[in-house]
């Protein structure tokens, strides 16, 4: 078995032994506590072994790198707590807080995503699938029933302007919701630069700041590739790409890879910039971006927001000067948005339904600029439906005829 | 199928007779004609023969949606169904009125008439329309009637209730009957039927269709409203006589005038009862009203000023027995070997009725053969919407087919139910000879057209010839690839690149049917491929099989409702658990969640 192959002898359940953990070679990687877990008394119901070792990646690293060796693979996002919920040791309420839990459907995440709905999120995606379903009675009743007198109602006109009101409010909505899920896993701030321009120290500094929280220790070695901190409350993930390099084994490569990964999603992007010589500024990219003006210490400037400049900063890494206006500016990223409205709480399912439902919606108005038949915008219209359904639960065909004869005066 | 049938009616004469207006098809009920038509069914070949209009609805609105429609001369129907009953050489027809059925240790063995015959048969099917318990309203008189004319069914409608218990009432009403003469069409909009003329069955031409007649419109106005507004008091739907409950979107004229108080005009759609009929059928004025109040606010209506009113409009209400109390092929849960078809489950129109009907007829006759049972699939067959909807969800007013139940109405064209249904008619034995000849021959021109379509390829200025909104294009075109465009025309197509072989030899009407169909499948292909994925992928999971002695109670993530309607509805996949109202995704999950958990129980040998 795996843990013979690391730590000898497995202890008796449930008392902690103390063992030296074995690489491959037999020679001793670290020294510590194995508590073994004989299902289904453990967390997962299964039979589970526990190992508690030194700090310190390298020895972390190197104790994974065995068991994989001995047989053993990395468990994927949640998969404890799924099996611990598959083994009926928690039930689904306790395992909802785990992300992606249940494979088998984006049904469950709706449920999830259901119980999590909070007011203001909630009200605004009902009064969003209300419109949709408006539109759709036109639509529909248009088709289902084509010889009706249903012009009368001054139908179309009355369609443009649903449509563009929609257009709009799924527009903002995206906006919201995709700040809100920001809020929640943490906004992506990218540090890129030339090499020396002092990207490590800067990610040092911003970690090692008294606002920001982060959980290891201020003043460790740091050779990580990122690090997810707390800045006034928000949760923010640095990466610094300065730590992108070849990478030496599995956990290194999985590591780097996903750095690479976050990094192509950055929601800011801080262009680190050694601002005491006369490099040029590169354009902004995108409207997040900041440039930082590294190493003001080495220059007359006052440190701050450059005047007439809303995103570039003059600080230095290195003595902490203006790097408390960057903070703000980071914080203040926050605010804003969130200011003008309650605090939405959704989940990124909710942000993929939600892309979902507008990327039909969008189809539907194309289609029906570009004079397309009906048929084929019901059907977008539909997709858009269902999309959004996931959110709020399912509108029906049931549910569209009910709206339709409430609407129009139909019958023979 | 080989089966010998035996048909128990009333009135021989009665047969074929329409009760309401007297058309065929429509928006969703013309689809189901087509399909009935691919099953070997009648009904479109009998409105070919008595259809005296035809339209095709939303003609502009996409393929999907696009309807057949036919105002039928009722004698002519009723002419084409009897002869086409008499030349079944394995079917007799018997008069009889129906009391009893025979029914022994939950297995109906036959049925008992009122003249005290018995007949037996291994399976029976009941398609008695608004005859069960029927009562027949005309403003304040109240008679016992199946249809005005005819008896209702009492006895009969007495021992179902005590087989299925849960049952209800429906109501559905008709206009009155006016005289043609007295009617002054010279104020009035006249439609025209369609040309070039649309045909419903796959086997009929033009030429089968009988002389073609025109349809008139005319409009109710605000005098119209407030006689029918003053009269209330003496209409039993509005006093509660009526405890039925009727279709929202047919409703009565009294129910229109009330309920959109703003609508200053309604729409009366005149049809032709016959060639030879002295009577038309006002469409859209159905009414329970007393024969005086009917009179007085016919006049008010322009062009009926001297309107004489040939026969009254009434409201039937009837008995109907819950569908979901059904399996999918519609035989009866309780009584083996029963069949329940058409208004008996609550549906209304001739058309849905005939579906149900055909599609019991062929689970009969494969229950005899010992064979698998057929019922199509959601995504194959507007009868499979139909048949699903009452099965898993049931109905509480009388259910009319629209397009808009099909959630793959993309897939669901008038014009391919034959390419869905028949190859399965005829592995079941369902059609003739002459049917499947004709079929194949259709379908391997096309196939051959969209083979040479697809190796054709245009030269650049070819394309620009025929696209007219294609601007300097790379690379080479197939011409299918070209047809698949929105606005490319297969006319347009054919003046690049000669016609098909054998177009000379083609008729007519095959010609047409057959560019209709090669230009429709061109345009539609993406999204049908698109459709047929995402089936796939539901297919698996919609599959899954719920076992019998599941405990919903004891699933803690349902919800009350949830566990209610699962306990009440007793799906047997998840696919029909989906189906049932106030079933969402979120109940699904738990659900699947709980198969998974007992089948990790299982292979682990918990």
């Amino acid at each position: 078995m795996i843990a013979k192959k690391i730590i000898g002898p497995v202890p008796k359940p449930m008392r902690a032994k103390y063992s030296n953990f074995l690489s491959p070679d037999r020679s001793i990687i670290d020294s510590g506590i194995a508590l073994y877990f004989k299902g289904p008394r453990s967390y997962t119901g299964e039979n589970t072994l526990e190992l508690t070792c030194h700090g310190g990646s390298a020895v972390v690293d190197q104790i994974l790198q065995a068991l994989i060796e001995y047989g053993a693979r990395l468990a994927g996002p949640g998969e404890f707590t799924k099996r611990a919920f598959l083994n009926d040791k928690m039930d689904l309420t306790q395992a909802e807080a785990v992300v992606d839990l249940i494979e088998s459907s984006s049904a469950a995440t709706a449920r999830a995503a259901k119980r999590s709905l909070d007011g203001v999120f909630s009200t605004k995606i009902l009064n969003l699938s209300t419109l949709l379903s408006e539109i759709r009675v036109s639509v529909e009743a248009s088709l289902d029933f084509p010889e009706e007198d249903i012009k009368e109602t001054g139908q179309q006109d009355g369609l443009t302007f649903k449509m563009n009101e929609t257009k709009d409010i799924f527009s903002t909505l995206l906006r919201q919701t995709r700040l809100a899920c920001r809020v929640r896993e943490g906004v992506v701030v990218v540090l890129t630069g030339k090499p020396n321009v002092g990207k490590s120290t800067l990610m040092n500094t911003l970690c090692g700041h008294e606002r920001a929280i982060v959980s290891e220790s201020p003043g460790t070695t740091r050779d990580t590739l990122d690090e997810d901190i707390l800045v006034d409350g928000y949760k923010v993930r640095l990466i610094d790409t300065a730590g992108i390099r070849e990478p030496e084994n599995t956990i290194e490569k999985e590591g780097v890879n996903r750095a690479i990964k976050a990094a192509q999603n950055a929601d800011i992007v801080i262009n680190v910039v050694d601002g005491s010589t006369s490099q040029t500024t590169k354009k902004k990219n995108k409207t997040n971006d900041i440039v930082a003006l590294n190493k003001n210490d080495l220059t007359e400037n006052a440190p701050g927001r450059v005047e007439n400049e809303a995103n570039m900063f003059r600080l230095s890494a290195l003595t902490g000067e203006g790097v408390d206006e960057l903070l703000n500016h980071i914080s203040n990223y926050f605010n804003q948005e969130l200011l003008a409205e309650e605090t939405l709480t959704a989940r990124r399912r909710h942000l993929s339904a939600l892309k979902e439902a507008n990327k039909h919606f969008l189809e539907a108005e194309v289609k029906i600029s570009a004079g397309r038949t009906t048929d084929l915008v019901a059907e977008d219209l539909l997709q858009a439906q269902n999309s959004l359904s996931e959110i709020t639960g399912e509108f029906t065909s049931e549910d569209l005829l009910e709206k339709i004869f409430n609407e129009f005066c139909i019958g023979k | 199928m080989g089966h010998k049938a035996l048909l128990l009616t009333q009135s021989k004469e009665t047969i074929g007779q329409m009760s309401c207006n007297p058309a065929i098809g429509g928006v969703g009920k013309g689809h189901l004609v087509k399909e009935i038509d691919a099953l070997g069914g009648v009904m479109a070949l009998a409105a070919d023969h008595a259809g005296i209009h035809f339209k095709t609805l939303n003609a502009s609105k996409g393929r999907a949606v696009q309807a057949t429609r036919a105002q039928a001369d009722r004698t002519l129907y009723k002419k084409a169904i009897q002869d086409h009953l008499n030349s079944l050489p394995r079917l007799s027809i018997v008069e009889g009125m129906a009391a009893r059925l025979i029914v022994e240790a939950n297995r109906v063995l036959g049925v008992e008439t009122e003249e005290d015959q018995s007949f037996y048969a291994k399976h029976v099917i009941l398609t008695v329309g608004t005859f069960l318990n029927g009562k027949i309203y005309i403003g304040n008189k109240r008679t016992k009637g199946g249809r005005v004319g005819d008896e209702p069914s009492i006895m009969l409608a007495d021992q179902l209730r005590e087989i299925a218990p849960r049952t209800g009432r429906l109501k559905t009403g008709t206009p009155p009957r006016l005289l043609k003469k007295s009617i002054n069409f010279s104020v009035l909009e006249e439609q025209a039927g369609d040309n070039p003329r649309p045909i419903f069955s796959f086997l009929s031409s033009r030429e089968d269709q009988p002389k073609q007649v025109s349809c008139f419109i005319a409009y109710t106005n605000k005098n119209t409203h407030s006689i029918i507004k003053k009269a209330l008091s003496s209409s039993p739907l509005f006093t509660g006589a009526i405890e039925g409950v009727g279709p929202r979107y047919c409703p009565s004229i009294e129910d229109k005038v009330t309920k959109f108080i703003d609508k200053t005009r309604h729409q009366i759609f005149i049809e032709p009862e016959g060639l030879f009929s002295e009577e038309v059928y006002p469409n859209g004025i159905s009414t329970s009203l007393s024969l005086k109040n009917q009179e007085s606010f016919v006049r008010s209506i322009v062009g009926f000023e001297n309107a004489v009113i040939a026969k009254p409009g009434y409201a039937i209400e009837y008995d109907y027995f819950d569908p979901r109390d059904l399996k999918s092929t519609l035989e009866t849960s309780a009584v083996k070997g029963l069949f329940f078809a058409g208004q008996i489950n609550g549906t209304t129109g001739y058309e849905e009725a005939a579906a149900q009907g055909i599609l019991a007829g062929i689970n009969a006759g494969l229950s005899i053969e010992e064979k698998e049972k057929w019922v199509p699939d959601r995504s194959e067959a507007y009868i499979g919407v139909l048949t699903n909807d009452l099965v898993t969800r049931g109905t509480n007013e009388p259910y009319r087919m629209f397009t808009s139940r099909a959630e793959h109405r993309l897939l669901l064209r008038e014009d391919n139910a034959d390419t869905r249904l028949t190859p399965k008619a005829k592995e079941l034995s369902l059609i003739a000879e002459k049917r499947w000849k004709i079929f194949c021959e259709k379908q391997e021109i096309i196939r051959k057209e969209k083979t040479r379509l697809s190796k054709t390829t245009l030269s650049g200025g070819a394309v620009q010839r025929i696209d007219n909104k294609s601007k300097r294009e790379r690379g080479e075109k197939t011409a299918y690839q070209l047809l698949k465009r929105p606005h490319v025309l297969y006319k347009n197509l054919l003046k690049e690149i000669n016609p098909r072989s054998g177009y000379e030899n083609e008729t007519e009407l095959l010609r047409e049917t057959v560019d209709s169909i090669i230009e429709a499948d061109a345009k539609y292909q993406g999204y049908m491929r698109r459709q047929h994925n995402e089936i796939e992928k539901q297919k698996a999971y919609k599959n899954t099989a719920l076992p019998k002695d599941i405990d919903y109670q004891g699933l803690s993530g349902l919800s009350n409702e949830a566990k209610q309607k699962l306990i009440e509805f007793t799906p047997e996949t998840i696919g029909q658990a989906a189906r049932i109202q106030g079933i969402t995704h979120a109940s699904l999950s738990v659900l699947l969640v709980h198969l998974k958990k007992h089948k990790l129980k299982k292979a682990e040998g918990l």
